[in-house]
């Protein structure tokens, strides 16, 4: 109810503070673009995104620089709770809005679609984005399915129930650590090492695998290293299924 | 006589206790192996196999590390709560650490190769202790309080920039890899890190060892210590290279890993008496037993995760050095 009584009041003019780099993508994937007005420090796609105005991001929200751009809607992710509640009191429309895995990436666009009053065009998003993933993943399953280790600096690793590790999933891939539910962990070198993955993903950049246990896992010595950019390993959004592909297309050499 | 004779059944009793705690430190791991593989790996470092390739290249350079850092931090804060003559103080206190891990977060932040950072660590934990000492300075000599309040802010100052380089860092990668490295850990060091921060820390001991006797008259108050011959700035000043010396050389290769340099000297003292001649030496087994079986179960409790060994530090360490604590007072 109160939903339909926002997207009743929203006008043309609206403007729009997205304190989340998908969210923002998100947002000009539906045609609502030209009316952000302000967005956090790791928006850079679209590249017009870099032209706005930032206003801090996460742990750091400067809610003082959202309230100068004067927002009608800041939406932001269930982290950044204490800095929309801060601008909800200040009277501001706030909406935070999860995005743990790819259900909840399709339901953030749908989401945003009405808050924006842009249900049609958000459902087309997500009705193409369903069906290419859909494609892209029965593509997959026809190949040799193949371990992967995701590598995320130190000994971390994404586990189970990661936007990663569905991704993961998505394209034939076993995660080795994926038995772990838990988006980033410290995985132990010595069952990495018996693991032996058959792929190892890496975001890109990222320095040299070298050093123990590196130099003993076949995948590595065997150049089998899949470079994703670090925002695509990171980040839900409307281009999921391009990340999607790209990983696909990574591994095809090896299956 | 009967002290003497409790003092080197104690310390018999530390070694032991190391001793055993590096056996099981070698012998337990995230993959189970049987005795006689572990063995197997020890004894045969060039075999090849999954299991040569865990024992030595992994379990036994991690175990050295443990004792590495552990004994190197208990000295050091065996060192200078004596020089302080204060329970309290730390071996982070002087601001050393935080010094060496600003640096090294920068090194990481600017993609310095790691074979570097132990030296990297050294000079900036001995800059830092150097610099706080400097602004310490009344008269001749550095003054103890002083000492601590510069220690504490100069600290913080550098906890701050450290924090600003991860929030500013290129990419997250290099955050993350900032953030598992600062986080004190054990995980991702090989032989050669070892052989590094062995060197340092050695250094650290040979310093630590000249001034042991001046630090056990310290410990009767400065104008007696000063009546008994010591020469408190040059006692005060090679006390803090060594103990930077230490801090840099555990820094190096486990972060920031708290909670052993403040507790292990009191776990000593209940066992050895206040005797710098013997607190200082016992610390060694104490510390490096403390931080390899923390590490153990960290590596352990639940594969294929690895713990934060902080978390089992606190864990371990707390209710021990508790029960030790009010025996004392009860004793007392």
């Amino acid at each position: 109810m109160s939903l339909v009584l926002a997207a009743l009041s929203v006008s043309a003019g609206l403007r729009i503070v997205s304190l989340a780099p998908a969210l923002t993508e998100d947002l000009f994937a539906i045609g609502a673009g030209p009316q952000v007005v302000g967005v956090d420090l790791s928006s850079n796609r679209p590249a017009r995104a870099n032209a706005l105005p930032r206003v801090g991001g996460m742990s750091d929200v400067n809610t003082e620089a959202v309230l100068a751009l004067h927002p009608d809607l800041v939406v932001g992710v269930p982290l950044e709770a204490a800095p929309l509640a801060d601008l909800g009191r200040a009277g501001v429309r706030t909406a935070s809005i999860p995005l743990d895995g790819l259900q909840d990436d399709l339901r953030a666009i749908e989401r945003l679609g009405v808050l924006t009053r842009r249900q049609a065009a958000a459902h087309r998003v997500t009705t193409a984005l369903r069906s290419r993933l859909d494609r892209l993943a029965a593509g997959a399953r026809r190949t040799r399915r193949l371990s992967a280790f995701v590598w995320l600096g130190g000994m971390g690793a994404a586990g189970g129930g990661s936007f990663v590790d569905e991704l993961l999933r998505l394209a034939n891939l076993r995660n080795v650590a994926g038995d772990v539910r838990s988006p980033w962990i410290t995985f132990s070198a010595e069952q990495l090492l018996r693991a032996q993955p058959d792929v190892v993903v890496v975001p890109d950049p990222s320095a040299p695998l070298r050093g123990e246990p590196w130099d003993r896992l076949a995948a590595v010595n065997g150049g089998r290293i899949v470079r994703v950019p670090e925002d695509d390993l990171f980040r839900p959004g409307p281009r999921v299924a391009e990340v999607l592909a790209d990983l696909i297309a990574g591994v095809r050499p090896w299956r | 006589m009967a002290l003497n004779l409790r003092r080197s059944a104690g310390i018999v009793i530390l070694l032991a206790a190391l001793l055993a705690a590096i056996a099981i430190g070698i012998a337990a791991g995230a993959v189970t192996l049987p005795l006689s593989a572990v063995v197997a790996g020890v004894l045969h470092p060039h075999a090849s196999g999954d299991v040569t390739a865990i024992v030595w290249a992994l379990r036994l350079p991690r175990v050295l590390i443990a004792t590495l850092v552990g004994a190197a931090l208990a000295v050091s804060g065996s060192l200078l709560q004596g020089m302080l003559r204060n329970g309290l103080v730390d071996p982070y206190l002087t601001g050393g650490s935080a010094g060496a891990a600003f640096t090294i977060a920068a090194a990481i932040a600017l993609g310095a190769p790691p074979p570097l950072f132990a030296g990297l660590a050294f000079v900036a934990a001995l800059a830092t202790t150097l610099f706080v000492a400097t602004l310490a300075r009344r008269g001749r000599g550095v003054s103890p309080e002083r000492l601590i309040l510069a220690g504490i802010a100069i600290s913080s100052l550098f906890a701050g920039l450290t924090t600003l380089i991860v929030m500013l860092a290129p990419n997250a990668s290099v955050s993350l890899n900032i953030l598992a490295w600062l986080g004190g850990s054990l995980v991702g060091h090989g032989w050669n890190d070892l052989g590094w921060a062995a060197f340092y820390a050695v250094l650290g001991l040979i310093v630590a060892a000249t001034v042991v006797p001046a630090l056990n008259a310290i410990r009767l108050g400065d104008a007696r210590a000063i009546a008994l011959g010591v020469d408190m700035e040059r006692t005060r000043w090679l006390t803090l290279i060594a103990s930077s010396l230490l801090v840099a050389a555990a820094v190096s290769v486990s972060g920031v890993i708290g909670f052993v340099g403040l507790i292990v000297p009191h776990l000593v003292r209940a066992v050895c008496g206040a005797d710098t001649r013997w607190t200082v030496p016992a610390s060694i087994p104490a510390g490096a037993t403390i931080v390899v079986l923390a590490d153990a179960v960290a590596r352990t409790a639940v594969p294929p995760v690895e713990l934060p060994i902080g978390v089992l530090l606190s864990l371990l360490g707390v209710p021990a050095f508790l029960f030790i604590a009010f025996r004392r007072r009860q004793a007392a």
